[in-house]
């Protein structure tokens, strides 16, 4: 899978990955994202935004993960936790912006 | 790796360990984390976790891990170092929420938790109220001699902590105190820490009392954490009475004692370098950056403890089930393999978001946003009401009561006003 990644600089980068927790760790090694937590659905260091239009693709958001974007102050619709996202369905190419650090 | 491949026989690396209580080792304790971070854990530290009480409790001899890698590796592998602590648990102390469990309790109560501090929680109910308080801390505070750490850093979280549990502002004095007791790292008496243990125990069961019989009387409680950790329910799963005392006592002491350092340590930094003042002035943009690199090179909290729950190895070092490791965090934000010239205070540096001041992995600290917001709200105000700062760092002196944390015991400054 590609994902197509803006950073908080705006710089465009591109991810060659086998699922979402490989491009978890990458770009946390890449301090592109904190990732505090390691992964487990606390800290919103890894909140990304991603096209409403690819929302088919992508897993639902469940309580857990929901209940901490609503305590963010960037939230906004496609707003989701890099740490808890995979494929609903086979996906090419995905756009995902990183959420400016709260 | 060849872990003795530097000068210090085993002899000296002993000695060293057992000198790190000693009030010139917790008052700068870097070099001595310098010469560690050259051989693999070494046991035989007899340390205090908090709330127990020099002269009272027996500490357990605990390996020391100093190196980022090792440190990392305690951090991010919870099921191999439990958070459990034998020697609290055995000790007259309140055990701490979430700090001292394991999942699965651990994620159950930390999703209880976490919900108080999301950044959105911070915003709509501490920032306006802080920089109003703050303002007025910081205007009584001008043009004269004060002691930082008295006056202005041991205030601010502590007022935060009455916020957030609906407690009465005057109350802020009681909770500096019984923080500092608890947390091992000033000057009391074992008898003091003791009382103060009690006080503040019976301080909370009381609150806490008074606001379940104010609930069942349908009288309208403040919506504060204190009542959100007792309406909290998670998948069916609420907090006991108990639990509820146990979760204010911890936000306290963890929240209250760390912060007031890390207020002061930035002030200190600001006194190193008194550019430092103008150029934050000019560019606020650049305070967070300062923050993050005062959490790196001055971060508050120096180690953890855990308990080892199986059969490991670190940095080569075997270590047994059932053994007990002192991990410090503040000796890895020093490793220069990680951060190169780790005594600078460099802003800016690429990795900085790699400092272990705040833990990582299940445990990472969920007061994080709120200890950053109070110290950039003291930031901005002294910023906007003064021209500079006088005082001297020699006349600072940072704590040497405990290895905990690292900070000032006192601060003297004044802060200048901006001449209108």
């Amino acid at each position: 899978m590609q994902v197509i990644v803006t950073d908080r600089a705006g710089e465009v980068a591109e991810y060659s990955v086998d699922g979402f927790s490989d491009l978890f760790t990458q770009l946390g090694d890449e301090m592109k994202i904190d990732a505090l937590c390691g992964g487990c659905c606390s800290c919103a260091t890894c909140h990304i935004y991603t096209d409403d239009s690819d929302a088919k693709y992508l897993s639902d958001c469940d309580e857990n993960e929901r209940d901490v974007l609503d305590g963010l102050l960037h939230v906004k619709s496609g707003s989701r936790l890099l740490c808890q996202l995979s494929t609903k369905e086979t996906l090419n190419t995905l756009k995902i912006t990183i959420a400016q650090a709260e | 790796m060849n872990n003795n491949a530097m000068s210090n026989t085993d002899t000296e690396i002993e000695l060293l360990v057992k000198n790190m209580l000693s009030p010139e080792c917790i008052s700068n304790p870097y070099p001595v984390y310098k010469q560690l971070r050259n051989h693999a854990p070494v046991n035989g530290l007899l340390d205090y976790p908090p709330g127990t009480v020099p002269g009272v409790d027996t500490p357990y001899p605990a390996w020391v891990v100093t190196r980022y890698e090792d440190v990392d590796y305690v951090l991010r592998n919870p099921e191999i170092f439990s958070s459990e602590d034998p020697m609290q648990a055995n000790s007259s102390a309140p055990s701490l929420m979430l700090v001292n469990h394991d999942r699965p309790r651990h994620t159950a109560l930390r999703n209880l938790a976490k919900m108080a501090f999301t950044p959105k929680r911070i915003h709509d109910n501490i920032v306006e109220r802080l920089r109003l308080d703050v303002n007025k801390i910081v205007d009584r505070s001008l043009n004269t001699e004060i002691d930082f750490m008295v006056d202005v850093a041991g205030v601010i979280p502590a007022l935060v902590m009455t916020y957030l549990m609906g407690l009465p502002p005057e109350d802020y004095k009681l909770l500096v105190r019984w923080a500092n007791a608890f947390m091992v790292s000033s000057d009391f008496t074992s008898d003091e820490r003791q009382s103060c243990n009690v006080e503040l125990f019976h301080y909370f069961v009381a609150a806490v009392e008074k606001r379940y019989a104010d609930i069942e009387a349908g009288i309208e409680v403040s919506d504060d954490l204190m009542t959100a950790f007792i309406n909290a329910e998670f998948e069916g799963d609420t907090l006991s009475k108990e639990e509820v005392v146990l979760f204010c006592i911890t936000l306290v002491v963890a929240g209250a004692e760390t912060t007031t350092y890390f207020i002061g340590n930035l002030m200190g930094v600001m006194l190193e370098d008194a550019d430092w003042f103008s150029k934050l002035k000019e560019d606020r943009s650049l305070i967070r950056p300062f923050m993050e690199e005062c959490l790196r090179r001055d971060g508050p909290p120096q180690r953890l403890f855990r308990l080892v729950l199986q059969d490991c190895e670190i940095s080569g070092q075997a270590i047994k089930a059932g053994d007990w490791i002192a991990f410090f965090m503040a000796a890895a934000n020093h490793d220069e393999s990680v951060f190169p010239e780790p005594e600078k205070f460099i802003i800016g540096r690429k990795n900085i978001a790699k400092h272990v001041t705040f833990g990582r992995g299940i445990h990472h600290c969920l007061g994080a946003p709120l200890a950053r917001v109070e110290a950039e709200i003291m930031l901005n105000v002294v910023l906007d009401k003064c021209d500079g700062i006088k005082g001297s760092i020699s006349n600072s002196k940072r704590q040497s009561g405990g290895l905990l944390a690292y900070g000032f015991s006192t601060l003297p400054v004044e802060l200048v006003a901006t001449r209108s």
